[in-house]
């Protein structure tokens, strides 16, 4: 398979999972309590006051038209308005969604950057007491919860020594945010930590895996050792698992941004939801729902696409 | 250097691996050496030792490993020598070529970079002449287009043009010594008569000792000067190929050439008795089999049609990827064939609930024992669950019974019962195998390469239990292997398959003596026997014929 075929067979898969997110996510607002009507107009509302309402927002039409319209409405960016905060449910994502980007990228490539590296070195030392001591601190760091980790940071970096504010930067835009890096230390690695652990983890078992196969002995008698030998076979060889879990973490870190948001007092999408959550503003949740679907499913797809930069058998199907 | 001089020299190598408990030893008190230009084969059964000693030599045994005594290649002695100092002499004075071509190479480099790295790792060059002088490797080891072929990637070549490119790597840098680990024995005799015939003229050429190790008596003959044989870590004989072949003086080396099946290439005197005609078990016609859809579908089987009758074997041989085991798996029913039919016991063989009472009239035995054998049932649970799924209402003791004679009937000691099947060797799993595949008195066997991952002693004890078995229980028996002389011996019939299409049938005493297709001849004449003088005139005549194609 050629790379265009490939990529359009990939983005056309893409697209029918994200078709297949919009469906779902329309029934859910289909199915809210008393429907966007009693939502909108609150508890008083009169059945005539709602059904006008759901006259007037097409609300009576039957149901597959309803979706055709709510596609409609996706592709020109109307996710509807929020019941509380008085602003369109897309003008609120796009305000927040870079924000909170800038976290979960963030962490993630930091994730990636040091766990890739730490997980090769600790496998070339394996049951060395550095493969141990990082063993014992990655367990750590995995199973801490976020928010308590989050914690320990602001008392050590913050409060005992004072390098990093406590606060993350409350800039309007992603590019105010990122004027402040030293605001963004503290929550990037909360968000970080137990993903370096995993990816650490996966990478190190991956290289043991491969310092095992046939192809590393066959260099190894080619005069090949060393770094070489790490860098220049194994890396390569062992990074497909960690790539296609990268993808997988998408939601895991977005789901982190909660945590982290709420603890470094962030506004971005994790605020949002939290507090869409608890106002029961369901077009806002629902947003976000389907904002963080379609990021996963993207990130998926580009670690496919990563996958098949990797190894060229991932685009002839014969991995 | 002067060509006598000795490229490698082994005095007393003693190798110890140790457990966690326990220390094993592997190799002991063993002595070699061989001169420039010569082939020393290595011979043992698994286990005897001979990779270890390969391994030792090339410095890249396990780390759990202890060796002591002295290896010198090239008047470099190596053992003891740090990580550095053998890194400088793998790839430079000592290449190496393994087993598994498949797997051999790194899948994600190119397999000229592959090739200009060895060239890079031992003289100053840059990185366009390494690759230029890998293309040429590729060609000398024959490689067609190695312009375009070292830009692929190993998944994109052949298993024999794998082993071409490890071979390029073994050689680019001159060693003085190639060790060869079993070079051949993942591919098929014509694939293996042709790497053959490379690694000697390349050791010709450049006055290359090679190290031969391997397990076939045949390969010896045809490629070796001296060979030494191993045996549980000591070498038990060692001698020129012609003495030690035909005349072997060990009571050890006896016992294995005798169990080494041989290519009958002339008719036998005794006339075996033809068999009445008896009732046809399996009849299969204009079977079809296609993968895939539009222009990459791939037929792997065309308009096959056999038919097997009770108390015969039929064998069925051909190349890797002839469709041999998909004829077999059709009349397992596991693959739906696109047209055609299959018959069995008088039946046609549908899906569903008639199909699945048929099959219970089938005893399937498959090639790899260690994988066939669920690890977390013991050898008795594995016996008896055909019969928990088609007799279930036998009892407890009908089954501890059964269990029982079936161990009794392929020689297993009734205590083996309640072992794991990683705990028996690999003779005695495929043994189990068999028990488990009989254990329904199946009217049809169907045995895919049974014998191929076992040694030749061990290989002989099994088809002789089959073959007791056959003429107590009157089976009819499908035998799938890729190995002539054992097919020779086993089945009185036999199906030659190449890409998917049957060339020749016919019986066996017929069809292999006297071939008619130039396929099945060249198969035939690939195979090698383990004889030197009547593997040289078989080898003149294959290259003879090959220069006239």
């Amino acid at each position: 398979m050629t790379w265009p075929s490939f990529l359009i067979r990939r983005l056309l898969q893409a697209l029918v999972v994200i078709l297949l997110i919009t469906v779902v996510v329309f029934g859910l607002l289909h199915s809210l309590p008393g429907g966007p009507a009693r939502g909108i107009l609150g508890a008083q509302a009169t059945p005539d006051q709602i059904a006008a309402f759901n006259a007037e927002q097409g609300l009576d039409q039957p149901v597959p038209a309803q979706y055709l319209a709510y596609l409609g409405d996706l592709v020109t960016g109307d996710l509807g308005e929020s019941y509380t905060l008085n602003s369109s449910v897309s003008g609120l994502i796009t305000e927040r969604l870079p924000k909170t980007l800038v976290i979960t990228a963030g962490s993630g490539l930091l994730a990636l950057l040091v766990g890739i590296p730490l997980g090769m070195w600790q496998a070339a030392r394996r049951n060395r007491l550095a493969d141990q001591v990082i063993t014992g601190v990655s367990m750590i760091a995995y199973s801490t919860p976020a928010f308590f980790l989050g914690l320990l940071l602001i008392i050590a970096f913050s409060l005992n020594l004072p390098w990093f504010p406590s606060q993350a930067p409350q800039g309007a835009s992603a590019g105010a945010v990122l004027a402040e890096p030293a605001g963004l230390v503290l929550p990037i690695l909360t968000g970080a930590a137990a993903m370096i652990a995993v990816f650490s983890r996966y990478m190190r078992g991956a290289t043991l895996d491969n310092l095992n196969q046939d192809y590393v002995r066959t260099a190894r008698a080619g005069g090949t050792g060393g770094s070489r030998l790490l860098w220049g076979h194994v890396l390569r060889n062992s990074l497909t698992p960690v790539v296609a879990m990268a993808g997988y973490y998408v939601p895991v870190a977005f789901g982190g941004a909660l945590v982290v948001e709420q603890l470094f007092n962030y506004p971005g999408m994790g605020l949002l939801f939290w507090s869409a959550a608890q106002s029961s503003d369901f077009p806002v949740l629902l947003g976000c729902i389907l904002v963080i679907s379609v990021a996963t499913v993207v990130g998926t797809l580009l670690a496919d696409i990563a996958q098949a930069l990797i190894d060229p058998r991932v685009k002839v199907g014969q991995s | 250097m002067s060509p006598a001089e000795n490229v490698l020299e082994i005095e007393n190598l003693n190798v110890v691996f140790g457990g966690e408990d326990h220390e094993v030893t592997a190799v002991e008190s063993v002595s070699l050496s061989l001169r420039a230009g010569e082939a020393l084969a290595l011979v043992g059964e698994s286990g005897s030792g001979k990779s270890t000693v390969g391994f030792a030599t090339i410095g890249l045994l396990p780390g759990n490993a202890r060796t002591t005594g002295r290896i010198m290649v090239g008047g470099t002695e190596t053992t003891g020598a740090d990580e550095k100092a053998m890194r400088a002499l793998r790839g430079n004075e000592i290449g190496m070529v393994f087993q598994e071509p498949a797997t051999a190479l790194n899948p994600l480099r190119r397999v000229g970079d592959q090739i200009a790295e060895v060239i890079r790792n031992h003289r100053e060059v840059t990185r366009a002449q390494a690759r230029a002088e890998a293309v040429q490797l590729l060609e000398r080891v024959g490689i067609p287009q190695p312009q375009t072929r070292s830009r692929a990637f190993p998944f994109q070549l052949s298993g024999g043009q794998r082993q071409r490119v490890v071979i390029a790597m073994a050689i680019a840098n001159r060693p003085r010594l190639l060790i060869a680990d079993e070079p051949t024995t993942a591919l098929d005799v014509t694939v293996q008569a042709e790497i053959l015939d490379l690694l000697r003229d390349l050791a010709k050429d450049s006055g290359t000792g090679v190290l031969l190790i391997t397990h076939n008596m045949g390969v010896v003959a045809d490629f070796a000067d001296t060979v030494a044989v191993m045996h549980q870590g000591r070498i038990v004989e060692t001698g020129t190929v012609r003495k030690v072949l035909t005349d072997p003086a060990a009571a050890y080396t006896q016992k294995l050439l005798a169990a080494v099946p041989r290519l009958r290439t002339e008719a036998s005197d005794e006339i075996r008795p033809s068999k009445p005609e008896t009732e046809a078990v399996l009849s299969v016609e204009k079977l079809n089999v296609v993968y895939g859809r539009g222009p990459g579908a791939v037929h792997a089987l065309k308009d096959v049609s056999f038919t097997v009758r009770a108390g015969q074997t039929l064998g069925i041989v051909g190349e890797s990827g002839s469709g041999k085991s998909t004829a077999a798996r059709v009349a397992l029913g596991l693959i739906k064939p696109r047209s055609g039919s299959v018959e069995l016991f008088g039946q046609e063989l549908r899906a569903g609930r008639g199909g699945r009472a048929l099959r219970a009239g089938i005893g399937v035995v498959l090639q790899d024992p260690a994988s066939s054998l669920d690890p977390r049932m013991t050898v008795a649970q594995a016996i008896a669950e055909p019969l928990h799924i088609h007799r279930r209402s036998l009892s407890r003791s009908d089954l501890d019974t059964a269990v029982k004679e079936a161990l009794e009937q392929v020689n297993l000691a009734p205590s083996l019962a309640s072992r794991a099947p990683q705990e028996l060797s690999g003779g005695q799993r495929q043994r189990v195998s068999l028990a488990r595949a009989l254990i329904l008195k199946p009217r049809l066997l169907i045995a895919d390469e049974p014998t191929s991952a076992l040694d030749v002693s061990v290989q002989q004890s099994v088809l002789e239990v089959v073959a007791e078995l056959q003429a107590e229980l009157g089976f009819a028996c499908v035998f799938v292997s890729h190995d002539l002389a054992v097919v020779q011996r086993v089945a009185q019939q036999v199906l030659v398959m190449r890409s998917g299409e049957v060339v020749e049938t016919g019986p066996t005493e017929r069809t292999l003596l006297y071939p008619e297709t130039d396929y099945t001849r060249r198969l035939l004449d690939a195979v090698p026997v383990p004889d030197p003088d009547q593997q040289k005139i078989r080898r003149q005549a294959r290259l003879t014929l090959a220069a006239g194609a």
